[in-house]
């Protein structure tokens, strides 16, 4: 007796057992998915909840995801990889677009937008959604590398290198260093070396022939440039810094010069420095005879081909990029719209010509390997030659095939 | 000579229980509280408001529903796989025996990385992605040399004359096993069985990969992927209640299994 | 008789559902991550599989990372599994001390060794936290230093903090193992030692140690491998950072298959990668065979 209430009871788990594991995933109760940065000022949760009184048939749901770009990045990889609809909207970097591209993942939306839509973009950020001539992600926000000074002390600000040097040291103290820049081994440490490699004349990769260009004299004074800076004009914790420490302590006063993004600048709308009028904008520094640099950054909405509410998606999207939209994100995260009519004066000319990074699909591994060799170098723990020498080498193994 | 030896166990047990116990602490306190540095010891105002949250922000309880499937099933089809070829094993005479048992404990030891991209070739083509026999079926797999292993012993320890007895009585084979034999082996396999499940439980790369979906991760991606809604704090609370939520099960298990877990554990080193 | 020759013949069947899953989910794959280790697939070939012959393997030779994570992953190996060795024989020894309390003493120990190692990342991630961990506020308060260390930020001391983990929860392992051959060594060997007038340290050379040898084998070749294939640790408490430092094997791997879809390379990396902990492990093997059979 006690044997077959045993037998039947451990059968009866079992095939409950089973039945769990062979349901069906549960079903997802929204239309659309899309995963984001952690939604802080939750202007985005606004934007949704508008969307959905627009179109009351269409829900939407919103996936916080890591702040790391690169660990989203991921995310959407492994989702698209299987083919399964985790998301249906891509909240989209602009070095993912070559990547996601190529791999067949985004739906083509060439044409869909109108030429008057087109115009309104900036070119850059327009051809940053692009790739091989198809459209795949619409601009949303743009960003660009600018040189931040301290007006009360420089009331204009340095155009070339030698400038920059010159007028950190003449106006550097004990509580305040010339330049401050990111020198972390990240993607920021990249878009902080294009711009002076650029600067020089010199370039990384050519995305048409795949040419690998970083081991060209240009590229070594660029180098030997930022490497020359640390513990001179730059504090030796430079190699260390991403954006929010330089943005700290420029805020603090304690530099005459920064470079980073503009987001600092509405950051900084309350600060005593840009109420007293003393910090201004201007492009990145470059060489005599050549022209300012900026890498250009941002962001903008791709759609999955995996998605099964193509048109729901593309609604959203639209609804999204509106200038209105655009301008509620502008107001509460301090981001800059990729529309020309949103771009705010002070910065126009240096989107206007912000450079793209190299748009092959290979650009994650290309830029880990240039990140490696540039912080090594610039932690002194290999010559600037032989770093560049290195990062070439692996980078023309990479895209050889 | 023997104090320093109990101060050393004392030492260790400390050792092994602070961190899990600090973990507990610090799920019970507020998310104000948890900002003061230097830390409190002790929670001024136990909360569980991070447990709360925990639940509501991630499907944690669909967490704890994918890891109980999958590492149950796993067991069960990895224990009767196994326990089937254990026993014809321990039924082979001489060297072949031992060469096949070192065989299979070779394949253990080949480092997960060099199958996970072909399987999760054959799971996506399977369109098992996202689905808990994604995971079961290779979990089944990858433990089938330890049990294999385990069960292997214990067979052996049954006396063939059993089986001839029972073929005497005019049993088959396979009635002779399942009447006579797996009783006899049946603590062996329920040890296997919890090993296999804490292993299954525990495991993180396939998980990682396999299941992208919110709801169908397992309790160990779930924590361990863990992530705030703080552009610069990390939602330690929630984290350090994700911890002790994800560790009780196990917590449990080894309470009222300890032994077997021991039992298991050394039976393959006492060859 | 009879009976016995048509039961044989069959003897294969009781194999088939093993052989199944061990066929498709190991052997399959196995087989077929070689033959990606010799073909190109990736984003450039539009995920088609190319041959490639040797390519991969030509560009594992000048691939700086992949010397820098070997390296890496060797340093943590040798570290963490001397450290687990030391500890859980300690463990082992200081245990038969004890007469009492024994199974509250297992379930104690056992309790870090049964707890996911993904877990335990997040775990020791808050404790060695530079502003709130619990760690940095003892040593502080203790006066051991002056201001909090970022354990996680520098290279080194991420080392150390993934090497604390790992031995927290796998010395368990050993001790267990070693336990076991401790109490299977007859006691009247101790009792010969001490009538020939040896003391503890004579008893350790002579009868314990000997004794142990086979074990300490096990454990230590299930230990090795497992530390050289160490994903779980590395990908949630560091990443692999502070800028690659922490970088093993397997992160490098996974990031090529997973972030740089590089699925031919990554896989080129997967097999040397297993070529070269089968050579460790046999020279390990038969380095322990040698001393074991000198120590008989």
């Amino acid at each position: 007796m006690k044997r077959t209430l045993g037998r039947t009871s451990a059968v009866l788990v079992i095939a409950g057992l089973f039945a769990l594991s062979v349901r069906a995933p549960d079903r997802q109760d929204s239309d659309l998915s899309m995963l984001m940065e952690p939604d802080g000022t939750g202007v985005w949760r606004d934007l949704i909840s508008r969307f959905q009184d627009l179109h009351p048939g269409i829900r939407v749901r919103l996936i916080e995801g890591p702040p790391a770009t690169n660990t989203r990045e991921d995310m959407y990889s492994t989702s698209f990889l299987s083919g399964s609809v985790a998301y249906d909207v891509v909240y989209c970097d602009v070095i993912w677009v070559p990547k996601f591209a190529a791999a067949g993942w985004l739906l083509d939306l060439t044409g869909r937008l109108s030429p008057e839509d087109v115009a309104d973009y900036l070119p850059a950020d327009f051809r940053a959604g692009s790739y091989r001539d198809r459209l795949y992600r619409i601009p949303a926000f743009t960003d660009a590398g600018v040189l931040y000074y301290r007006k009360d002390l420089v009331p204009h600000p340095p155009q070339t290198f030698d400038d920059l040097v010159l007028l950190s040291k003449q106006h550097m103290t004990n509580d305040r260093v010339g330049w401050l820049w990111q020198g972390k081994q990240y993607e920021g440490l990249v878009t902080v070396y294009l711009e002076i490699l650029w600067g020089f004349g010199g370039d990384w990769i050519n995305a048409e022939t795949r040419e690998v260009l970083i081991d060209r004299p240009e590229a070594l004074q660029a180098l030997e440039f930022l490497k020359g800076t640390i513990d001179t004009i730059s504090p030796p914790a430079v190699t260390t810094y991403a954006e929010e420490e330089t943005r700290s302590l420029f805020q603090n006063g304690r530099s005459v010069f920064l470079r980073n993004w503009p987001y600092v600048w509405t950051l900084m709308k309350e600060s005593p420095l840009r109420v007293e009028n003393r910090v201004g904008v201007a492009p990145m520094v470059r060489a005599p005879g050549r022209d300012s640099a900026a890498t250009l950054g941002g962001w903008g909405f791709a759609i999955s081909r995996f998605t099964r509410n193509p048109d729901a998606a593309w609604e959203f999207v639209k609804f999204l990029t509106q200038r209105e939209q655009l301008r509620q994100v502008q107001s509460r995260m301090g981001v800059i719209p990729a529309r020309r009519s949103l771009v705010p004066p002070e910065f126009a000319s240096i989107f206007e010509s912000a450079r793209m990074r190299p748009p092959i699909p290979e650009y994650a591994q290309a830029s880990d390997i240039l990140q490696r060799w540039l912080s090594s170098a610039l932690t002194g723990r290999i010559d600037p030659d032989d770093a560049l020498r290195e990062a070439a080498r692996e980078t023309r193994s990479l895209l050889s095939p | 000579m023997s104090v320093l030896y109990k101060l050393f166990i004392a030492a260790c047990c400390v050792a092994a229980l602070a961190p899990i116990g600090w973990h507990a602490i610090t799920s019970l306190k507020t998310s104000s509280e948890l900002a003061l540095i230097p830390p409190t010891l002790l929670p001024h105002q136990p909360t569980v408001e991070n447990y709360e949250e925990l639940f509501r922000r991630r499907p944690f309880f669909s967490y704890y529903v994918n890891s109980f499937t999958i590492a149950a099933m796993s067991s069960l089809v990895c224990v009767f796989s196994a326990s089937l070829a254990a026993y014809r094993l321990a039924r082979i005479r001489g060297r072949l025996r031992s060469t096949i048992r070192s065989g299979l404990l070779a394949v253990a030891f080949f480092p997960p990385i060099i199958y996970l991209f072909p399987l999760y070739e054959m799971i996506r083509a399977a369109g098992l992605v996202n689905h808990p026999w994604g995971l079961i079926l290779p979990y089944s797999a990858l433990n089938l040399p330890f049990a294999i292993w385990l069960l292997t012993g214990a067979f052996e320890q049954i006396p063939y004359e059993l089986e001839e007895a029972a073929a005497v009585d005019g049993l088959t084979r396979f009635e002779a096993y399942r009447v006579v034999i797996l009783p006899l082996a049946m603590p062996a396999m329920i040890t296997a069985g919890i090993l296999v499940f804490i292993f299954s439980w525990n495991e993180f790369m396939l998980a990682l990969t396999f299941m992208n979906i919110e709801t169908q991760k397992t309790v160990t991606v779930g924590v361990a992927t863990l992530s705030g809604a703080f552009t610069y704090e990390t939602p330690w609370g929630q984290l350090a209640a994700g911890v002790i939520a994800s560790a009780l099960p196990l917590v449990l298990l080894v309470i009222f299994f300890q032994r077997k877990i021991v039992a298991g554990l050394t039976a393959g080193a006492v060859k | 008789m009879n009976r016995r020759v048509h039961i044989d013949v069959s003897g294969l069947g009781w194999f088939v559902p093993a052989a199944i899953l061990l066929l498709t989910v190991v052997c399959y794959p196995m087989l077929r991550t070689v033959a990606l280790s010799f073909s190109h697939e990736n984003l450039a070939t539009g995920f088609q599989s190319e041959f490639a012959g040797f390519e991969n393997f030509s560009r594992i030779l000048i691939d700086s990372r992949l010397r820098g994570s070997l390296w890496t992953t060797a340093v943590f190996t040798l570290i963490s599994v001397g450290a687990e060795f030391l500890l859980g024989l300690l463990l082992a020894v200081s245990i038969e001390s004890v007469r009492r309390g024994r199974d509250l003493l297992r379930v104690i120990f056992l309790l870090p060794w049964t707890l996911p190692t993904a877990v335990i990342a997040v775990l020791w991630t808050w404790i060695f936290n530079d502003q709130f961990g619990i760690l940095n506020t003892v040593l502080m308060r203790l006066h051991l230093m002056e201001s909090p260390i970022p354990w996680l930020a520098q290279p080194h001391t991420a080392m150390a903090a993934m090497i604390v983990a790992d031995v927290w929860k796998t010395t368990p392992f050993v001790f267990v193992i070693l336990l076991a051959g401790l109490q299977n060594i007859p006691q009247d060997l101790y009792e010969a030692i001490e009538i020939d007038g040896g003391g503890a340290w004579a008893k350790f050379r002579y009868v314990t140690w000997p004794h142990l040898l086979p074990f300490v084998f096990v454990a230590m070749i299930f230990r090795v491998v497992q530390a050289f294939a160490i994903f779980d640790l590395v990908w949630v408490m560091t990443g692999g950072g502070p800028g690659g430092a922490t970088e093993t094997v397997s992160v490098y791997t996974y990031q090529t298959y997973m972030r740089y879809l590089d699925f031919g390379y990554g896989s080129a990396l997967a097999v040397t990668t297993v070529v070269i902990l089968a050579i460790t492990a046999t020279g390990l093997y038969r380095f322990l065979v040698t001393k074991y059979e000198r120590t008989l």
